[in-house]
């Protein structure tokens, strides 16, 4: 792609994640141009600071993600685990499913595959609600 | 000026951007005019629905994408 390089949005992705590692000023920079996505002018406007400023809070925001994000790997990690359990209800689904249309359902597989969707969904929250 | 740049939404960690068009003297508070499209990049590959006839629209009318819109309206065949 020619001409000037691209806003990475894995940033705002990283942002959910280490947040809480950034000055309050870098995070809420960093939102306003990922998750807004407003131009260095415009945050400069809005916090009546120079652009240079912006950037610098901008770049200096990113390497620490970045520099987190190699240490720790949660953003990583995640992803793979929610696809992980996303195949293992899949999995699950077509036991029951195969299950259901026998002629004589077992009712240990329909009770069991009913568990383990509901752990399942558990663990996909916790997942969610774990903080940094 | 008019704009067309993304907005995100969707859940922590689960990101979702509409493609909206704003005005950028309301780049404070949210305000949008109109929602044009969406982008999701948690899909493999990734889910990009713009409403050409709209975006078009607005182009004609000098709104300005983002870098950010500009790629996507790329993709999605506008520009």
């Amino acid at each position: 792609m020619p001409g000037k390089p691209q806003k990475n949005l894995e940033f705002s992705l990283l942002l959910d994640y280490y947040a809480p590692a950034l000055t309050e000023k870098q995070r809420e920079i960093l939102a306003m141009y990922y998750n807004e996505d407003l131009s260095l002018a415009e945050i400069a406007e809005n916090f009546g600071i120079t652009r240079q400023g912006v950037r610098d809070a901008i770049k200096h925001g990113e390497a620490t993600l970045t520099d987190l994000e190699e240490k720790l790997g949660n953003a990583r990690r995640h992803q793979a685990m929610r696809e992980d359990l996303d195949r293992l209800t899949q999995l699950v689904m077509e036991i029951r499913c195969d299950n259901s249309g026998q002629f004589n359902p077992v009712a240990r597989i329909t009770r069991d595959t009913a568990e383990m969707l509901k752990i399942i969904e558990r663990l996909d929250t916790q997942e969610d609600a774990n903080g940094i | 000026m008019v704009k067309i740049r993304l907005r995100r939404m969707g859940a922590k960690k689960a990101p979702f951007y509409r493609v909206v068009v704003a005005d950028s003297r309301f780049a404070r508070d949210g305000r949008f005019i109109e929602e044009i499209g969406y982008y999701d990049p948690t899909k493999e590959p990734s889910v990009v629905k713009i409403d050409a006839d709209k975006a078009k629209q607005w182009l004609a009318n000098g709104a300005q994408p983002t870098d950010t819109v500009r790629v996507l309206l790329k993709k999605a065949d506008v520009l």
